[in-house]
């Protein structure tokens, strides 16, 4: 914005940031990490508590191979520019947490709006989809799209065009984002499988997070 | 505190006054049509109760007098006294459309009442699916993960179902899928204030 008046400060705070990404993974190391997606989470269903209060859970990054150890160095350092972006005061010297799910979308696979509560951010990569990016809008028919919400209610009627924001993903694509945002997916459009991971990450703060106790 | 309000209320209208009411609407349901001003900054949307039809203004009566009772229930001092200002109009939903999670800006209530559409919810809960339901989104995206089941509340649209909510609260409607077409009308109402509604000036 250019403010004429020297006066004038415009101040721009509490930005929401998202990482978006093309992934430089090799096509092997892609599909290496789609077949451990599927081996590891074929016994685990992925659904609410209130569906099925007794669902155990998981985490690929406890997997011992090579391609989900430079696959948990890449979100370590996608959380650390996060951070950077985000404003921590020395962001390094936090502990960061994470823990990633292998999930499979088949046609007309959606997923509902949420957050991700009790953690700090949340990231997704889309390994493989067939990518669906239809003309026109998708106001009022779906389009297999990423969507985000604003996460301020209370605004100018004038800025409803911002209220969502929309993101067509495609393979090899990662977007992170701070976990209170609320988002959602369209129902998927493509016909072959969308393989896809979740990563859920909390920051470990060193002043209090070393001493809690279960009680 | 700070309890979200929302009213719901089935068989709103008899079925008579509920055939009454589309037989009415549906001959000129297209002049309402409107997309957002991203799309369409010239489109205007005429206010259905200024149509002096019978069963028009015993819908805006009945409309009004709920959105008094939402008065009392969110703890307006002396509601009776508020003047409300409302503008509704009726909208058309085809097999596959939806609506994405939007609030009403610059109002203060929102409201929704169904005459017609096809049932096609099981009522059984889902996670992956799109089942035509009207979704009211948490307005504290902070709360415990444990929670989760409350971060959603679902609805299922039948017909003479009347449904008005405070406008800050993001919903979305899941695609529809019933066969014919979902007709309803939307109603926005805005409260003036006692001190300073009346002393605005265009600048």
């Amino acid at each position: 914005m250019n403010l004429e008046n020297p006066n004038i400060v415009l101040q721009r705070h509490w930005p929401v940031n998202i990482i978006i990404e093309d992934v430089n993974i090799t096509d092997e190391d892609n599909q290496e990490l789609i077949r451990i997606g599927i081996e590891h989470s074929k016994e685990f269903k992925h659904v609410p508590d209130i569906l099925d209060p007794n669902r155990k859970g998981y985490n690929l990054l406890d997997v011992e191979h090579p391609v989900i150890d430079k696959f948990k160095a890449y979100i370590k350092s996608r959380v650390r520019m996060m951070m950077h972006a985000e404003g921590f005061i020395d962001p390094e010297k936090y502990e960061i947490e994470a823990l990633v799910v292998a999930r499979q979308h088949e046609h007309g696979d959606r997923s509902k709006t949420h957050n991700h509560r009790g953690c700090d951010y949340v990231g997704v990569y889309y390994a493989d989809l067939d990518v669906v990016n239809e003309p026109g809008d998708n106001f009022k028919q779906p389009k297999g799209r990423f969507i985000f919400t604003d996460p301020i209610t209370q605004r100018s009627r004038a800025l409803n065009h911002t209220q969502n924001v929309d993101i067509v993903v495609r393979p090899k694509f990662m977007i992170m984002h701070p976990a209170y945002l609320y988002h959602f997916s369209e129902p998927y459009l493509g016909q072959k499988t969308r393989y896809f991971f979740t990563i859920v990450v909390r920051i470990a703060e060193p002043i209090q997070h070393p001493f809690y106790k279960k009680i | 505190m700070w309890p979200v309000n929302l009213l719901i209320e089935e068989d709103f209208l008899t079925d008579e006054d509920n055939k009454e009411l589309l037989k009415t609407i549906l001959p000129e349901i297209d002049k309402f049509n409107g997309v957002p001003e991203i799309f369409n900054r010239d489109i205007k949307i005429p206010n259905l109760f200024l149509e002096n039809k019978p069963i028009i203004q015993k819908f805006k009566i009945m409309v009004k007098n709920r959105l008094y009772q939402m008065l009392h229930a969110e703890g307006f001092i002396d509601p009776d006294s508020l003047e409300i200002q409302v503008n509704a109009f009726p909208r058309r939903f085809t097999k596959g459309m939806r609506a994405r999670p939007h609030t009403h800006r610059g109002i203060d209530y929102t409201g929704v009442y169904y005459l017609d559409l096809e049932v096609t919810d099981k009522g059984q809960n889902s996670c992956d699916n799109d089942d035509g339901r009207l979704l009211f989104i948490d307005p504290i995206a902070q709360r415990s993960r444990g929670l989760n089941h409350n971060m959603l509340i679902q609805l299922i649209p039948k017909p003479r179902l009347l449904i008005m909510h405070p406008s800050y609260v993001f919903h979305e409607s899941e695609m529809y899928k019933g066969n014919k077409d979902r007709i309803l009308i939307v109603i926005n109402a805005k409260v003036k204030d006692r001190q300073q509604a009346d002393s605005f000036i265009t600048i």
